[in-house]
Order: structure tokens, then sequence, then C-alpha cells
């Protein structure tokens, strides 16, 4: 499953770079899945950051049925946020879909 | 007056006892370099400037998240015959750059505004060169108007049938997630 959820943050990535212009994004599929996503050192904006989990919101409802919730508040403000790398947003997307961070909606 | 908007931050009407903070936050480089006015304010500026807002067309306020003050967010100069208003944003504390919180706050704005308020249109003024805010604005459905091009601070305009379509699904997400605790809570 791992696979199939990295390649869906990067292909939604590869979205939101020619969507937004960001040529920051753009290249993202070269890296080892540990470029800064989200915060002060981020790659993305706020708002590519929104859009982002609303893309991955839907496109994980197409391919697995489910239905998460990305914009976790708690997630947010955890010191090791799951937002922070493509690696780390994976593991989180992962443990939302096997149940193990918790309850979704 | 206080607003808690379904994103999760709390809009609070700017008093005075609030405006040496926001003049703090102002006269910092990182906020007054996307600012038109970018000299800096003293006491007696800040003062005069607080005691010449008119409380029935301008609408300051801190904005708060999880109890913290983190920047200050406007509708202002709204003429209510044309039912149109000017916004303004920014963010002062940087641990929220490039975190969902700067669009929950602009969302909490543009909502009391359309439909607390019930203004048609929210104008925005923005530096050519913020190019992080024009990017922002236009994907919240704000236009560049014509003339434009070659202003230094130019004018975006936002209607509010734009702003639903272009936001719905954003606004949506934010929502989901800042209640997704509280729903569990219940």
């Amino acid at each position: 499953m791992k696979n199939k959820v990295i390649s869906i943050i990067i292909e939604a990535l590869k979205e939101l770079a020619a969507d937004f212009g960001n040529d920051n994004i753009e290249n993202i599929a070269d890296t080892d899945g540990e470029t800064i996503l989200y915060g002060m050192d981020g790659i993305l904006e706020s708002i590519e950051l929104v859009s982002l989990f609303a893309d991955l919101e839907e496109i994980i409802f197409d391919e697995f049925g489910r239905d998460i919730t990305l914009a976790d508040e708690k997630a947010m403000s955890q010191n090791n946020s799951p937002f922070r790398t493509v690696n780390s947003l994976s593991d989180y997307i992962e443990s939302l879909l096997t149940g193990d961070a918790g309850d979704d909606r | 007056m206080v607003i808690k908007s379904e994103y999760g931050i709390t809009l609070s009407r700017l008093r005075q006892e609030d405006i040496e903070l926001v003049r703090k936050w102002r006269n910092d480089p990182e906020i007054s370099q996307f600012m038109e006015y970018r000299n800096y304010i003293t006491v007696e500026m800040q003062k005069k400037w607080f005691q010449s807002l008119n409380y029935n067309t301008d609408y300051f306020f801190i904005s708060i998240y999880q109890s913290k003050k983190i920047g200050l967010v406007d509708v202002k100069r709204i003429n209510w015959e044309r039912r149109i208003g000017e916004t303004g944003i920014f963010i002062y504390d940087s641990a929220f750059q490039n975190t969902f919180i700067p669009v929950a706050v602009y969302f909490s704005i543009l909502d009391f505004s359309f439909y607390v308020l019930g203004l048609d249109k929210i104008s925005a003024h923005i530096l050519r060169n913020n190019k992080r805010a024009i990017k922002f604005n236009s994907a919240l459905g704000f236009k560049l108007q014509e003339n434009q091009e070659d202003s230094e601070n130019q004018l975006y305009l936002l209607g509010k049938d734009v702003y639903e379509k272009k936001t719905g699904r954003l606004r949506n997400v934010l929502i989901r997630g800042m209640n997704k605790e509280r729903e569990h809570e219940e």
C-alpha cells in the first residue's frame, strides 16, 4: 500500500505544481521522499497545502473507497507533523486507512 | 465583538488595548515590507489611526488560534450601498507560515464579510512584487482589475459567487479537519 500512496501523493503534487506554477514542487519525484513539504522551510505555501489535502482526500476516496480527513488540527500541532515530508504524509495516510491513527470521519 | 469561525479561528474586534501589539507587529520589516505604507509607525500615529476608524465600516480583528494572538485581519472601507468592502490580512507568527492557518484566517474574514455582513464583493490591494499574496488571493478567486498592470499596489476583486465556486471544496476540507477532534469528543 505504501508505494501506491506515495505515487498518489507525487502525482497530486505534480498536478499542484502545474496549477500553481510552483517550480519547487515540480521536481519532487526526483527526491527520496524527504523533501520538506510543510511549515516554515516547506516547499508548499498555505493555499497549496490545503489544495493538496483536498486533492488527496478525493483521490484516496476514489482509489480506496475511504473517506479520510487530512487537515487535522492535532496532527498539525505535533512536533513531528505527519505533513512534513512525502514519506511522513504517506505513513499518515496509511495509518488513517488502516485505522492506526484513530478513526477518521 | 468576538467571532468563532468554523475554521478554528477566533476573530476579536480590535480594541485600544491591542493597538500597541499591532504596532509592534506592523513595524516588523517581515510585515511592513508587504504594506503600501512601510515607514515606521509611532505610538501617536497608531493612536490616531485607531481613532480614525469608523466602527460601522472598518472591521479590524485580532486573529486568535488556540488562545494565541497570531495576526491582524480586516474588512474595511465598507460601502453599504454598493455592498463592497476591502480586506487585508497578515499573520505575524512565522510558526504558522506554510501551514493551513493563514487560509483558515482568510476564510474566516471572507465568510464574515459575505455571510454575516452580507457584502457582495470584496477588494484587496496587493503589492505587485508580493508573489505569495498574489498566488494566495488568485487561488481564492480574486481577479486583477483592468489598468492595474503598472500600479505598484494593485487592485483585485472577488465576488461572492466566485468565492463560493472557487473555495467550496477547500473550505469543506478545513471545516472537517478543524472540527474532527470536537466530533470525536461528542
